[in-house]
Protein backbone atom coordinates (compact mmCIF):
# COMPACT_ATOMS: atom_id res chain seq x y z
CA UNK A 1 0.00 0.00 0.00
CA UNK A 2 1.32 3.29 -1.06
CA UNK A 3 0.61 6.25 1.07
CA UNK A 4 2.30 8.85 -0.77
CA UNK A 5 -0.95 10.51 -1.83
CA UNK A 6 -1.13 11.77 1.89
CA UNK A 7 2.01 13.38 2.16
CA UNK A 8 2.30 16.76 0.72
CA UNK A 9 4.11 17.47 -2.06
CA UNK A 10 6.99 19.31 -1.21
CA UNK A 11 7.28 16.31 1.65
CA UNK A 12 7.35 13.33 -0.94
CA UNK A 13 10.67 14.12 -2.35
CA UNK A 14 12.08 14.26 0.89
CA UNK A 15 11.03 11.40 2.60
CA UNK A 16 11.36 9.58 -0.79
CA UNK A 17 15.22 9.89 -0.31
CA UNK A 18 15.17 7.61 2.95
CA UNK A 19 12.95 5.03 0.51
CA UNK A 20 16.08 3.55 -1.35
CA UNK A 21 18.21 1.71 0.88
CA UNK A 22 22.13 -0.44 -0.01
CA UNK A 23 21.79 -3.80 -0.36
CA UNK A 24 22.68 -5.49 3.18
CA UNK A 25 25.99 -6.90 3.46
CA UNK A 26 25.47 -10.69 2.88
CA UNK A 27 28.40 -11.97 4.66
CA UNK A 28 26.84 -9.91 7.93
CA UNK A 29 23.92 -10.49 7.15
CA UNK A 30 24.88 -13.90 7.81
CA UNK A 31 27.00 -13.51 10.64
CA UNK A 32 24.93 -11.68 12.44
CA UNK A 33 22.36 -14.76 12.26
CA UNK A 34 24.63 -17.28 13.24
CA UNK A 35 25.18 -14.91 16.22
CA UNK A 36 21.17 -14.85 16.71
CA UNK A 37 20.80 -18.80 16.72
CA UNK A 38 23.51 -19.64 18.72
CA UNK A 39 22.16 -17.35 21.18
CA UNK A 40 18.71 -19.12 20.56
CA UNK A 41 20.95 -22.66 21.88
CA UNK A 42 21.78 -20.91 25.28
CA UNK A 43 18.50 -20.14 26.50
CA UNK A 44 16.72 -23.32 28.65
CA UNK A 45 14.11 -25.14 27.51
CA UNK A 46 11.65 -23.33 30.15
CA UNK A 47 11.12 -19.58 30.45
CA UNK A 48 12.71 -18.25 33.71
CA UNK A 49 11.05 -17.55 36.63
CA UNK A 50 10.71 -13.81 36.79
CA UNK A 51 12.06 -13.64 40.72
CA UNK A 52 15.09 -15.29 39.44
CA UNK A 53 15.71 -12.07 38.02
CA UNK A 54 16.17 -10.03 40.96
CA UNK A 55 19.12 -8.33 41.79
CA UNK A 56 20.94 -9.11 45.00
CA UNK A 57 20.56 -5.46 46.23
CA UNK A 58 16.78 -6.00 45.39
CA UNK A 59 16.82 -8.82 46.86
CA UNK A 60 18.44 -7.97 50.09
CA UNK A 61 15.83 -4.60 50.11
CA UNK A 62 12.27 -7.00 49.43
CA UNK A 63 13.52 -9.63 51.91
CA UNK A 64 14.20 -6.79 54.33
CA UNK A 65 10.93 -5.18 53.96
CA UNK A 66 9.05 -8.77 53.98
CA UNK A 67 10.68 -9.02 57.84
CA UNK A 68 9.70 -5.73 58.64
CA UNK A 69 6.02 -6.67 57.44
CA UNK A 70 6.10 -9.85 59.29
CA UNK A 71 7.22 -7.54 62.23
CA UNK A 72 4.95 -5.06 62.02
CA UNK A 73 1.82 -7.88 61.22
CA UNK A 74 2.98 -10.00 63.79
CA UNK A 75 2.72 -7.23 66.30
CA UNK A 76 -0.60 -6.04 65.44
CA UNK A 77 -1.82 -9.57 65.80
CA UNK A 78 -0.73 -9.53 69.19
CA UNK A 79 -1.57 -5.94 70.54
CA UNK A 80 -5.25 -7.34 69.24
CA UNK A 81 -5.01 -10.18 70.22
CA UNK A 82 -3.83 -8.67 74.27
CA UNK A 83 -7.25 -6.65 74.30
CA UNK A 84 -9.12 -9.50 75.00
CA UNK A 85 -6.46 -11.10 77.50
CA UNK A 86 -7.16 -11.50 80.95
CA UNK A 87 -5.44 -10.87 84.25
CA UNK A 88 -2.89 -14.07 84.50
CA UNK A 89 -2.80 -14.90 81.13
CA UNK A 90 0.40 -15.21 78.42
CA UNK A 91 -0.43 -11.61 77.04
CA UNK A 92 -1.76 -9.81 79.74
CA UNK A 93 1.33 -8.22 80.13
CA UNK A 94 1.57 -6.82 76.61
CA UNK A 95 -2.56 -5.40 77.44
CA UNK A 96 -1.11 -3.73 80.06
CA UNK A 97 1.54 -2.23 78.46
CA UNK A 98 -0.78 -0.85 75.59
CA UNK A 99 -2.28 0.78 78.31
CA UNK A 100 0.95 2.44 79.83
CA UNK A 101 1.77 3.90 76.27
CA UNK A 102 -1.55 4.99 75.66
CA UNK A 103 -1.33 6.96 79.00
CA UNK A 104 2.31 8.81 78.21
CA UNK A 105 0.86 9.60 75.23
CA UNK A 106 -2.52 11.24 77.29
CA UNK A 107 -1.58 15.28 76.25
CA UNK A 108 -2.98 16.28 79.96
CA UNK A 109 -4.27 15.27 83.34
CA UNK A 110 -7.67 15.20 82.59
CA UNK A 111 -7.10 12.87 79.29
CA UNK A 112 -5.03 11.15 81.79
CA UNK A 113 -7.23 10.87 84.48
CA UNK A 114 -10.00 10.02 82.11
CA UNK A 115 -8.08 6.99 80.70
CA UNK A 116 -7.27 5.63 83.60
CA UNK A 117 -11.13 5.73 84.46
CA UNK A 118 -11.53 3.70 81.83
CA UNK A 119 -8.80 1.63 82.72
CA UNK A 120 -10.34 0.91 85.63
CA UNK A 121 -13.58 0.19 84.57
CA UNK A 122 -11.65 -2.65 82.34
CA UNK A 123 -9.90 -4.30 85.37
CA UNK A 124 -13.55 -4.43 87.04
CA UNK A 125 -15.23 -5.94 84.29
CA UNK A 126 -11.53 -8.12 84.20
CA UNK A 127 -12.94 -9.48 87.49
CA UNK A 128 -16.33 -9.81 86.92
CA UNK A 129 -15.19 -12.17 84.06
CA UNK A 130 -12.92 -14.19 85.93
CA UNK A 131 -15.15 -14.13 88.50
CA UNK A 132 -17.88 -15.38 86.60
CA UNK A 133 -16.07 -18.16 85.05
CA UNK A 134 -15.03 -19.28 88.92
CA UNK A 135 -11.09 -18.29 88.56
CA UNK A 136 -9.86 -16.80 91.53
CA UNK A 137 -8.54 -13.30 91.08
CA UNK A 138 -4.88 -13.08 90.32
CA UNK A 139 -2.72 -10.69 92.33
CA UNK A 140 -1.77 -8.48 89.25
CA UNK A 141 -5.22 -7.59 89.03
CA UNK A 142 -5.16 -6.07 92.28
CA UNK A 143 -1.91 -4.20 92.12
CA UNK A 144 -2.70 -2.92 88.49
CA UNK A 145 -6.36 -1.58 90.15
CA UNK A 146 -4.05 -0.43 93.20
CA UNK A 147 -1.72 1.22 90.64
CA UNK A 148 -4.50 3.50 89.09
CA UNK A 149 -6.31 4.26 92.22
CA UNK A 150 -3.08 5.97 92.96
CA UNK A 151 -2.52 7.72 90.00
CA UNK A 152 -5.73 9.01 89.66
CA UNK A 153 -6.13 10.27 93.08
CA UNK A 154 -2.92 11.86 92.52
CA UNK A 155 -3.55 13.57 88.85
CA UNK A 156 -7.02 14.81 90.79
CA UNK A 157 -4.57 16.78 93.39
CA UNK A 158 -2.27 18.44 90.42
CA UNK A 159 -6.03 19.80 88.86
CA UNK A 160 -7.53 23.15 89.35
CA UNK A 161 -10.53 23.14 91.80
CA UNK A 162 -13.19 23.03 89.07
CA UNK A 163 -11.18 20.03 87.22
CA UNK A 164 -10.49 18.10 90.35
CA UNK A 165 -14.21 18.24 91.73
CA UNK A 166 -15.13 17.43 88.55
CA UNK A 167 -12.67 14.03 88.26
CA UNK A 168 -13.20 13.08 91.18
CA UNK A 169 -17.22 13.06 91.20
CA UNK A 170 -17.02 11.22 88.15
CA UNK A 171 -14.21 8.61 89.86
CA UNK A 172 -17.05 8.52 93.31
CA UNK A 173 -19.40 7.59 91.19
CA UNK A 174 -17.81 4.79 89.44
CA UNK A 175 -16.82 3.61 92.63
CA UNK A 176 -20.46 3.87 94.16
CA UNK A 177 -21.15 1.95 91.49
CA UNK A 178 -19.04 -0.72 91.98
CA UNK A 179 -19.14 -0.48 95.83
CA UNK A 180 -22.93 -0.90 95.29
CA UNK A 181 -22.50 -4.29 93.16
CA UNK A 182 -20.13 -5.90 95.21
CA UNK A 183 -22.38 -4.88 98.22
CA UNK A 184 -25.43 -6.70 96.64
CA UNK A 185 -23.82 -9.74 95.36
CA UNK A 186 -22.85 -12.07 97.52
CA UNK A 187 -19.30 -12.03 97.32
CA UNK A 188 -16.36 -14.16 96.94
CA UNK A 189 -15.93 -14.76 100.42
CA UNK A 190 -13.16 -17.45 99.81
CA UNK A 191 -11.36 -15.49 97.39
CA UNK A 192 -8.67 -12.67 99.35
CA UNK A 193 -7.89 -10.95 96.41
CA UNK A 194 -11.69 -10.40 95.55
CA UNK A 195 -12.26 -9.38 99.52
CA UNK A 196 -8.52 -6.50 99.38
CA UNK A 197 -10.44 -4.91 96.08
CA UNK A 198 -13.56 -4.62 97.96
CA UNK A 199 -11.64 -2.64 100.58
CA UNK A 200 -10.15 -0.88 98.82
CA UNK A 201 -13.16 0.32 96.51
CA UNK A 202 -14.84 0.81 100.00
CA UNK A 203 -11.67 3.35 101.33
CA UNK A 204 -11.11 5.29 97.54
CA UNK A 205 -14.92 5.64 98.08
CA UNK A 206 -14.02 7.83 101.46
CA UNK A 207 -11.04 9.22 100.09
CA UNK A 208 -12.92 10.91 96.83
CA UNK A 209 -15.32 12.12 99.68
CA UNK A 210 -13.01 13.60 101.56
CA UNK A 211 -11.57 15.05 98.94
CA UNK A 212 -14.76 16.85 97.04
CA UNK A 213 -15.92 18.12 100.81
CA UNK A 214 -12.44 20.12 100.79
CA UNK A 215 -10.26 20.08 97.67
CA UNK A 216 -7.70 22.60 98.66
CA UNK A 217 -6.80 20.60 101.43
CA UNK A 218 -7.02 17.89 99.44
CA UNK A 219 -4.59 19.54 96.64
CA UNK A 220 -2.74 20.65 99.58
CA UNK A 221 -1.49 17.63 100.71
CA UNK A 222 -0.45 16.25 97.02
CA UNK A 223 1.94 19.32 96.89
CA UNK A 224 3.29 18.21 100.15
CA UNK A 225 3.94 14.81 99.05
CA UNK A 226 4.96 16.05 95.24
CA UNK A 227 7.87 17.84 97.65
CA UNK A 228 8.58 14.81 99.53
CA UNK A 229 8.93 12.81 96.52
CA UNK A 230 10.66 14.99 94.18
CA UNK A 231 13.44 15.28 97.52
CA UNK A 232 13.82 11.59 96.78
CA UNK A 233 14.28 10.76 93.48
CA UNK A 234 12.83 7.50 91.99
CA UNK A 235 15.60 5.35 91.24
CA UNK A 236 13.15 3.61 88.64
CA UNK A 237 12.15 6.45 86.87
CA UNK A 238 8.15 5.51 87.76
CA UNK A 239 6.30 8.94 87.73
CA UNK A 240 5.17 9.71 91.61
CA UNK A 241 1.81 8.85 91.19
CA UNK A 242 0.87 10.14 94.69
CA UNK A 243 0.08 9.84 97.76
CA UNK A 244 0.95 6.54 98.29
CA UNK A 245 -1.06 3.14 99.26
CA UNK A 246 -4.55 4.48 101.15
CA UNK A 247 -4.53 2.14 103.68
CA UNK A 248 -3.51 0.72 106.91
CA UNK A 249 0.07 0.69 106.32
CA UNK A 250 2.46 -1.25 109.23
CA UNK A 251 4.30 1.21 109.17
CA UNK A 252 2.70 3.65 110.99
CA UNK A 253 1.13 3.48 114.18
CA UNK A 254 -2.36 3.87 114.08
CA UNK A 255 -4.26 5.27 117.06
CA UNK A 256 -2.39 7.70 119.93
CA UNK A 257 -3.91 5.93 122.62
CA UNK A 258 -3.46 8.76 124.88
CA UNK A 259 -4.24 8.17 128.58
CA UNK A 260 -3.68 10.97 131.20
CA UNK A 261 0.33 10.67 131.20
CA UNK A 262 0.64 10.06 127.60
CA UNK A 263 1.84 13.59 125.50
CA UNK A 264 -1.09 14.95 123.58
CA UNK A 265 0.64 14.68 120.47
CA UNK A 266 -1.68 16.12 117.50
CA UNK A 267 -2.27 13.31 114.49
CA UNK A 268 -1.46 9.68 115.12
CA UNK A 269 0.92 9.39 112.09
CA UNK A 270 -1.56 9.69 109.22
CA UNK A 271 -1.60 12.30 106.84
CA UNK A 272 -4.30 14.36 107.55
CA UNK A 273 -7.27 14.44 104.92
CA UNK A 274 -8.57 17.45 105.81
CA UNK A 275 -10.99 18.87 108.40
CA UNK A 276 -13.60 16.12 109.34
CA UNK A 277 -15.68 17.27 112.28
CA UNK A 278 -17.55 14.35 112.69
CA UNK A 279 -14.02 12.60 113.82
CA UNK A 280 -12.16 13.22 116.81
CA UNK A 281 -8.91 11.88 117.60
CA UNK A 282 -8.32 9.24 119.52
CA UNK A 283 -9.19 10.26 123.10
CA UNK A 284 -7.92 7.46 125.18
CA UNK A 285 -10.78 8.22 127.76
CA UNK A 286 -10.26 6.32 131.06
CA UNK A 287 -8.51 3.55 131.83
CA UNK A 288 -11.12 0.98 131.46
CA UNK A 289 -12.16 2.69 128.63
CA UNK A 290 -12.57 0.59 125.08
CA UNK A 291 -11.10 3.39 123.19
CA UNK A 292 -10.77 3.98 119.82
CA UNK A 293 -7.66 5.53 119.27
CA UNK A 294 -6.91 6.98 116.58
CA UNK A 295 -8.86 6.55 113.60
CA UNK A 296 -6.29 7.81 111.04
CA UNK A 297 -8.91 10.49 109.73
CA UNK A 298 -6.71 12.53 109.96
CA UNK A 299 -6.19 14.36 113.45
CA UNK A 300 -3.05 16.29 112.67
CA UNK A 301 -3.52 19.12 110.73
CA UNK A 302 -3.57 22.85 111.32
CA UNK A 303 -7.68 22.49 111.83
CA UNK A 304 -8.18 24.44 115.37
CA UNK A 305 -11.58 22.79 114.90
CA UNK A 306 -10.15 19.28 115.49
CA UNK A 307 -8.67 18.36 119.37
CA UNK A 308 -5.87 16.26 118.92
CA UNK A 309 -5.87 13.77 121.81
CA UNK A 310 -6.90 15.51 124.86
CA UNK A 311 -5.14 12.86 127.21
CA UNK A 312 -7.90 12.30 129.50
CA UNK A 313 -8.16 9.87 132.20
CA UNK A 314 -5.54 8.54 134.58
CA UNK A 315 -2.80 6.57 134.26
CA UNK A 316 -4.16 5.03 130.85
CA UNK A 317 -1.70 3.43 128.91
CA UNK A 318 -3.45 2.52 125.51
CA UNK A 319 -1.43 -0.21 124.73
CA UNK A 320 -1.95 -1.99 128.33
CA UNK A 321 -5.29 -1.17 129.38
CA UNK A 322 -6.98 -3.94 130.19
CA UNK A 323 -9.84 -5.19 128.29
CA UNK A 324 -9.09 -1.93 125.82
CA UNK A 325 -9.38 -3.45 122.13
CA UNK A 326 -7.27 -0.35 120.02
CA UNK A 327 -8.47 -0.32 116.41
CA UNK A 328 -5.79 0.76 114.09
CA UNK A 329 -6.76 3.70 112.08
CA UNK A 330 -8.33 2.70 108.59
CA UNK A 331 -5.90 4.56 107.20
CA UNK A 332 -7.82 7.07 104.82
CA UNK A 333 -4.98 9.82 104.99
CA UNK A 334 -2.48 9.75 102.18
CA UNK A 335 0.67 10.25 104.30
CA UNK A 336 1.57 6.84 104.10
CA UNK A 337 5.30 5.97 102.31
CA UNK A 338 4.26 5.28 98.62
CA UNK A 339 6.56 2.83 98.65
CA UNK A 340 4.08 0.61 100.83
CA UNK A 341 1.31 -1.32 99.47
CA UNK A 342 -1.56 -1.85 101.22
CA UNK A 343 -2.17 -5.70 100.66
CA UNK A 344 1.05 -6.16 101.15
CA UNK A 345 2.26 -7.17 97.68
CA UNK A 346 4.09 -5.35 95.07
CA UNK A 347 4.51 -1.75 95.49
CA UNK B 1 2.22 -20.72 9.81
CA UNK B 2 0.93 -17.03 10.50
CA UNK B 3 2.51 -14.64 13.18
CA UNK B 4 0.37 -15.40 16.06
CA UNK B 5 1.21 -19.36 15.99
CA UNK B 6 5.25 -18.72 15.11
CA UNK B 7 4.81 -16.13 17.84
CA UNK B 8 3.32 -18.73 20.58
CA UNK B 9 5.92 -21.62 19.19
CA UNK B 10 8.56 -18.95 19.80
CA UNK B 11 7.66 -18.17 23.27
CA UNK B 12 7.92 -22.18 23.99
CA UNK B 13 11.61 -21.57 23.04
CA UNK B 14 11.01 -23.32 20.25
CA UNK B 15 14.45 -23.04 18.32
CA UNK B 16 12.79 -23.36 14.55
CA UNK B 17 10.21 -20.92 15.53
CA UNK B 18 12.90 -18.45 16.77
CA UNK B 19 14.92 -18.52 13.79
CA UNK B 20 12.27 -18.18 11.16
CA UNK B 21 10.67 -14.87 13.54
CA UNK B 22 14.37 -14.05 12.56
CA UNK B 23 14.50 -14.93 9.02
CA UNK B 24 10.93 -13.23 8.96
CA UNK B 25 11.15 -9.69 9.97
CA UNK B 26 14.94 -8.84 10.17
CA UNK B 27 15.03 -7.69 6.42
CA UNK B 28 12.50 -4.94 7.14
CA UNK B 29 13.50 -4.01 10.15
CA UNK B 30 16.93 -3.56 9.21
CA UNK B 31 15.91 -1.52 6.09
CA UNK B 32 13.45 0.99 8.81
CA UNK B 33 16.64 1.01 11.15
CA UNK B 34 19.09 2.13 8.21
CA UNK B 35 16.57 4.73 6.64
CA UNK B 36 16.43 6.08 10.16
CA UNK B 37 20.51 5.98 11.15
CA UNK B 38 21.97 6.11 7.36
CA UNK B 39 24.65 3.53 8.43
CA UNK B 40 24.42 -0.01 7.46
CA UNK B 41 26.91 -0.76 10.96
CA UNK B 42 24.70 0.33 13.04
CA UNK B 43 21.72 -0.61 11.20
CA UNK B 44 23.46 -4.05 11.65
CA UNK B 45 23.54 -3.17 15.90
CA UNK B 46 19.92 -1.92 16.03
CA UNK B 47 18.75 -5.30 14.46
CA UNK B 48 20.84 -7.55 16.53
CA UNK B 49 19.72 -5.95 19.51
CA UNK B 50 16.13 -5.61 18.90
CA UNK B 51 16.55 -9.69 18.56
CA UNK B 52 18.41 -9.78 21.69
CA UNK B 53 15.83 -7.99 23.76
CA UNK B 54 13.16 -10.22 22.49
CA UNK B 55 15.07 -13.38 23.38
CA UNK B 56 15.79 -11.89 26.53
CA UNK B 57 12.19 -10.70 27.23
CA UNK B 58 11.28 -14.26 26.38
CA UNK B 59 13.80 -15.58 28.90
CA UNK B 60 12.11 -13.78 31.33
CA UNK B 61 8.65 -14.54 30.89
CA UNK B 62 7.63 -10.97 29.66
CA UNK B 63 7.35 -10.17 25.82
CA UNK B 64 4.91 -9.96 23.30
CA UNK B 65 2.03 -11.94 23.45
CA UNK B 66 0.46 -11.08 20.24
CA UNK B 67 1.32 -8.85 17.29
CA UNK B 68 4.97 -9.96 17.43
CA UNK B 69 5.94 -7.23 14.09
CA UNK B 70 4.55 -4.39 15.92
CA UNK B 71 6.38 -5.50 19.03
CA UNK B 72 9.91 -5.36 16.91
CA UNK B 73 9.18 -2.15 15.18
CA UNK B 74 9.01 -0.48 18.48
CA UNK B 75 11.78 -2.14 20.68
CA UNK B 76 14.07 -1.57 17.34
CA UNK B 77 13.00 2.46 17.21
CA UNK B 78 13.24 2.78 21.57
CA UNK B 79 16.84 1.30 20.43
CA UNK B 80 17.17 4.23 17.98
CA UNK B 81 16.49 7.29 20.18
CA UNK B 82 18.26 5.93 22.85
CA UNK B 83 21.69 5.89 20.14
CA UNK B 84 20.73 9.23 19.19
CA UNK B 85 20.03 10.67 22.38
CA UNK B 86 23.45 9.40 23.28
CA UNK B 87 25.01 10.43 20.43
CA UNK B 88 23.83 13.87 20.89
CA UNK B 89 25.11 14.02 24.44
CA UNK B 90 28.59 13.34 23.08
CA UNK B 91 31.00 15.82 21.43
CA UNK B 92 31.29 15.36 17.85
CA UNK B 93 35.05 14.69 16.65
CA UNK B 94 36.04 16.66 13.81
CA UNK B 95 36.46 14.26 11.19
CA UNK B 96 32.44 12.83 11.72
CA UNK B 97 31.60 16.60 11.79
CA UNK B 98 31.04 16.62 7.59
CA UNK B 99 28.69 13.99 5.85
CA UNK B 100 30.32 11.39 5.02
CA UNK B 101 30.13 10.46 1.66
CA UNK B 102 30.90 6.99 0.05
CA UNK B 103 34.46 6.53 -1.57
CA UNK B 104 34.08 6.68 -5.51
CA UNK B 105 30.76 8.46 -5.29
CA UNK B 106 29.77 10.24 -7.96
CA UNK B 107 28.45 13.77 -7.54
CA UNK B 108 24.85 12.73 -8.05
CA UNK B 109 24.91 10.21 -5.09
CA UNK B 110 26.46 12.61 -3.20
CA UNK B 111 23.81 14.88 -3.50
CA UNK B 112 21.66 12.38 -2.53
CA UNK B 113 23.32 11.15 0.88
CA UNK B 114 23.57 14.91 1.42
CA UNK B 115 19.81 15.22 1.04
CA UNK B 116 18.93 11.93 3.34
CA UNK B 117 21.20 13.39 5.70
CA UNK B 118 18.75 16.76 6.11
CA UNK B 119 15.84 14.92 5.89
CA UNK B 120 16.46 12.41 9.04
CA UNK B 121 17.99 15.24 11.06
CA UNK B 122 14.88 16.73 10.67
CA UNK B 123 13.32 14.14 11.50
CA UNK B 124 15.06 13.87 14.97
CA UNK B 125 14.21 17.14 15.44
CA UNK B 126 9.91 15.71 15.57
CA UNK B 127 8.76 13.89 18.82
CA UNK B 128 9.63 10.26 18.62
CA UNK B 129 6.28 9.48 18.10
CA UNK B 130 5.35 12.00 15.28
CA UNK B 131 9.05 10.24 13.65
CA UNK B 132 7.58 6.69 14.12
CA UNK B 133 4.32 7.46 12.60
CA UNK B 134 6.04 9.04 9.42
CA UNK B 135 8.78 6.28 9.34
CA UNK B 136 6.24 3.42 9.23
CA UNK B 137 3.10 5.11 7.11
CA UNK B 138 4.69 6.72 5.02
CA UNK B 139 8.49 4.68 4.59
CA UNK B 140 6.89 0.95 5.65
CA UNK B 141 3.73 1.59 4.11
CA UNK B 142 1.65 0.07 7.47
CA UNK B 143 -1.80 0.24 7.91
CA UNK B 144 -3.52 2.69 10.32
CA UNK B 145 -4.07 -0.15 12.23
CA UNK B 146 -0.73 -1.69 11.90
CA UNK B 147 0.57 2.06 13.73
CA UNK B 148 -1.80 2.23 16.19
CA UNK B 149 -0.43 -1.48 17.33
CA UNK B 150 3.32 -0.58 17.36
CA UNK B 151 2.98 2.78 19.04
CA UNK B 152 0.01 2.39 21.17
CA UNK B 153 -2.29 4.64 20.32
CA UNK B 154 -5.79 4.39 19.08
CA UNK B 155 -6.38 4.99 15.60
CA UNK B 156 -7.67 8.48 15.57
CA UNK B 157 -4.59 9.43 17.96
CA UNK B 158 -2.65 8.08 14.54
CA UNK B 159 -4.58 10.27 12.53
CA UNK B 160 -3.77 13.19 14.25
CA UNK B 161 -0.18 12.36 15.11
CA UNK B 162 0.26 11.80 11.59
CA UNK B 163 -1.36 15.04 10.95
CA UNK B 164 0.86 17.20 13.32
CA UNK B 165 4.13 15.22 12.28
CA UNK B 166 3.64 16.40 8.66
CA UNK B 167 3.16 19.88 9.35
CA UNK B 168 6.19 19.56 12.23
CA UNK B 169 8.36 18.29 9.43
CA UNK B 170 6.87 20.61 6.56
CA UNK B 171 8.21 23.26 9.43
CA UNK B 172 11.42 21.43 9.88
CA UNK B 173 12.43 21.56 6.36
CA UNK B 174 11.45 24.59 4.95
CA UNK B 175 13.54 26.17 7.56
CA UNK B 176 16.54 24.26 7.13
CA UNK B 177 15.98 25.29 3.32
Amino acid sequence: MNHNQDLPPDLKDALNSLRAVPERNRHTAALRRQNYLASIKKLPAQARPRSFNISPRLAWLAAAMALVLVMLTGTTITAVAAQGSLPGSLLYPVKTSLEDSQLALAQNSAAQFSLLETFTIRRFTEMDTLLSANTKLPPVLADRLETQFQRMTALAGTMETPGMTLALTSLQEMLQERERLMTASEGHPDDPIYAQIRQRVREMNQLVSAGLADPGQYRQQFENQNRNSSATPNPNGTPGVGPGPVGPNPSITPGDGQGPNATPTPGNGQEPVGPNPSITPGDGQGPNATSTPGNGQGSGGPNPSITPGDGQGTNATPTEKPGATPTPGDGHGFGSTPTAHPWGGKP
Amino acid sequence: MNEQTLLLRARQFDQQSLAEVYDLFSPGLYRYCYRLLGSAPLAEDCVAETFSRFLQALYQGKGPTQFLKAYLYRTAHNWIIDQYRHKASQPIPLENAVVPVEPNSTPQTAETHIEQERVRAALFQLTPGQRQVIMLKFLEEWTNEEISLAIGKPVPAVKALQHRALEALKRVLLTTD
